[in-house]
């Protein structure tokens, strides 16, 4: 169960040094959470070079500590003041900030945070309990089933990241050629360099990432203004819930807890999605489902567990297998390359202090966030209305030195601008923009592992079908690419082409 | 998973769904020829530097990235096929937040490339200081007060998070 580990990690944990840096990741997270113009890939983004300068446990845990923040605080202008900070925030708009309107926003979120505390610990628990055996199930894994892994991640987040799988499978593949910018990994000859010798150490993944999130978040909503004028007042008294609204909640932070937890281990789907989704089942299974909308408590409760449960559920596929189930979580893994770590099997038996010290930085991180997010709030709001008007040049200025310090070269500024307009254009196009960051992170890995399979099979193609676990991996895969296109066809077939005025309609 | 029947983040009112379609539209058929030209330059490129695709020990360094450009090659053909034949009512993949005005997101880009300009030539710090306030003034349309008081603390933040903290060097430029 790693008891052992987690002691001796919190014990580890407990310097002046990782405690300033975990109180500041979550207390930046806080603060992305409550502000609408960035968001938690944003804010992780731009401090990773940051992280640079502090130990790995320190910077990882610090990483972490803005990604749980963030899941956090969103709630609270959501339900407060109708504007929602983060995607997984989105939903509670809808009854969160009618139980304000009542006068209950305080109940909306006291459920939210005490929820979403119990949603995190029990998804701690599970990660401490399955990661290791994961790992261990993982390093059965050679170079055939790595790249079987990789394609069947990649897939998934190609189908479910975005509303169009061709765009997508665009995004993903766009990833993975940029990834192969640079010196070959094998050989060690130059790639699509086009003659620079500054593209020689290939186009880096923070480079990428300020541009993609920070600055195209900057471009796609800069003057947009913070409608406070809702705002309700807040007490401290109403957190909980009374007499008849405790069963409710209880049993839907539960539901809450289950679909998140399980919609956070699938790359692509994310807490967002996981919220929309324990939103819908609470909505379905409720006997008077036209309360929603209106103030029901169920409704700020599961999804508010939701968010929570998938957002530490997404560190298992992360940790364990080196796949990371978001666009956060692949920006997570870049605070692990910084310091010269991989996440996947071997970090279990190579760095297990890097593991147990992020597991009980999260365990420290919920605490402290539990409390910020019920006996802080007035301050959080406070802060909305101070930084709001300036954030869009304080995120500009952050992305920018953010890339300059990767090399301490104006090229990576012209990069990341440049990354900044491809980000706005996907926004605009209705790109996910995940696939890419997602690919570009296993890019490399995904080639090394094909690379390697073909020459230990002596090119031989069938070695990808030679084991069950490659097999079966590939051809989910497959199905995942596949099966959305015969479905439609199947589908075209029994009815026939969809007309819209008059004209058949092709897709 | 229907993302139709889940509600979604609130639009603006002043871009309407339709438009955002229209544009979306248009949009992916100039993507598609992008990523086409994309794909192009990148095999022209493996195939110029003669990098090996194939050797008798297996796959060279050039067959992965050949590989993705030809895949993206075709994935460029089947979003102009899509851009051309869809009903752009009947699309689904429009953004539903409403972007910024193009001229304020255009002017924002231009005072980044002017900070990036001048970061080496004036020094960091001051080419911070300068953004900033231009772009309150310009941008925001912030009154002088609250855009020096912008400037100034942002440029005290850099240089306390990342000068004084982490030990950045920022150029210091032709002011020294």
């Amino acid at each position: 169960m790693g008891i052992d580990l987690l002691w001796e990690a919190f014990v580890g944990l407990l310097t002046p040094g990782n405690l300033a840096a975990i109180l500041a990741g979550v207390l930046v997270g806080q603060l992305v959470g409550i502000l609408p113009g960035i968001s938690s890939p944003a804010a992780l983004a731009i401090l990773l070079p940051t992280s640079y300068a502090l130990g790995p446990i320190a910077g990882i845990s610090m990483l972490a500590g803005i990604w749980l923040g963030s899941s956090y605080s969103g709630i609270i202008t959501s339900v407060l003041l109708n504007i929602p900070g983060e995607g997984d925030s989105v939903i509670a708009t809808l009854d969160g900030h009618q139980l304000a309107r009542k006068g209950r926003g305080e109940l909306a979120l006291g459920v939210s945070a005490f929820g979403g505390f119990f949603a995190a610990t029990v998804a701690l628990i599970i990660l401490q309990l399955l990661g290791p055996g994961i790992a261990r199930f993982a390093l059965l894994f050679g170079p055939p089933q790595i790249f079987a892994l990789m394609v069947f991640g990649l897939s998934l987040v190609a189908w479910l990241a975005g509303r169009s799988l061709l765009k997508g499978l665009i995004s993903t593949v766009l990833g993975l050629l940029i990834g192969t910018v640079g010196s070959d990994l094998v050989s060690g000859e130059s790639r699509l360099t086009f003659g620079f010798a500054e593209m020689l150490r290939g186009i880096d993944f923070v480079v990428v990432v300020v541009g993609l999130f920070g600055l195209a978040e900057v471009l796609y909503t800069i003057g947009q203004k913070l409608e406070t004028d809702e705002r309700v007042r807040f007490a401290f008294r109403n957190l909980l819930p009374r007499a008849g609204e405790w069963r409710p909640s209880i049993s839907s932070t539960l539901r809450g807890t289950g679909v998140g937890f399980v919609t956070g281990l699938i790359p692509g789907v994310g807490p967002t999605n996981a919220t929309f989704l324990s939103y819908a089942l609470e909505k379905r299974l409720a006997k008077d489902p036209d309360r929603f909308g209106k103030g029901a408590i169920e409704g700020v409760a599961a999804p508010g567990a939701a968010g929570h449960a998938a957002t530490v559920a997404g560190l298992i596929p992360l940790l364990a297998l080196g796949v990371p189930a978001s666009a956060t979580a692949a920006i997570l893994i870049g605070g692990f390359i910084i310091h010269g770590l991989f996440p996947g099997p071997l970090l279990y038996s190579q760095n297990p202090e890097v593991v147990w010290g992020l597991i009980a930085a999260l365990y420290l991180s919920n605490a402290v966030l539990v409390l910020l997010n019920t006996v802080f709030i007035p301050v959080m709001v406070r802060v909305v209305d101070l930084a709001g008007p300036y954030l869009a040049p304080i995120v500009g200025v952050l992305t920018m030195i953010g890339a300059f310090t990767i090399g301490n070269n104006v090229l990576d500024m012209w990069m990341a601008l440049a990354f900044g307009f491809v980000g706005y254009a996907f926004r605009r196009l209705g790109i996910p923009v995940a696939p890419m960051v997602i690919a570009l992170v296993l890019g490399a890995k995904a080639e090394t592992a094909l690379r390697q399979s073909l020459i230990i099979s002596n090119s031989d193609l069938t070695i990808f079908v030679g084991s069950p676990i490659s097999a079966i991996l590939l051809i989910a895969a497959a199905s995942v690419l596949v099966g959305p296109v015969i479905l439609k066809v199947v589908g075209w077939a029994r009815r026939g082409p969809r007309r819209h005025n008059g004209q058949a309609v092709g897709r | 998973m229907d993302p139709g029947s889940l509600p979604t983040s609130s639009s603006s009112p002043d871009v309407s769904t339709g438009s955002r379609r229209h544009w979306v539209r248009s949009g992916d058929f100039w993507a598609a020829l992008v990523l086409a030209g994309l794909s192009g330059i990148a095999l022209l490129e493996l195939w110029r530097s003669g990098r090996t695709l194939w050797s008798i020990s297996g796959p060279g360094p050039a067959f992965f990235p050949a590989i993705l450009a030809v895949i993206l090659l075709s994935l460029a053909v089947g979003l102009a096929l899509k851009s051309v034949r869809t009903d752009p009512d009947l699309m689904v993949d429009e953004p539903t937040e409403a972007p910024a005005p193009m001229p304020q997101t255009l002017a924002f880009a231009g005072l980044v490339a002017g900070m990036i300009f001048l970061f080496p030539v004036v020094g960091g710090l001051v080419a911070i200081g300068l953004f900033v306030f231009v772009e309150a003034m310009i941008v925001e349309r912030r009154r002088v007060l609250p855009a020096i008081a912008a400037s100034i603390g942002t440029t005290a933040l850099v240089y306390v998070l990342f000068v004084w903290l982490l030990g950045v060097r920022l150029p210091s430029g032709i002011l020294g």
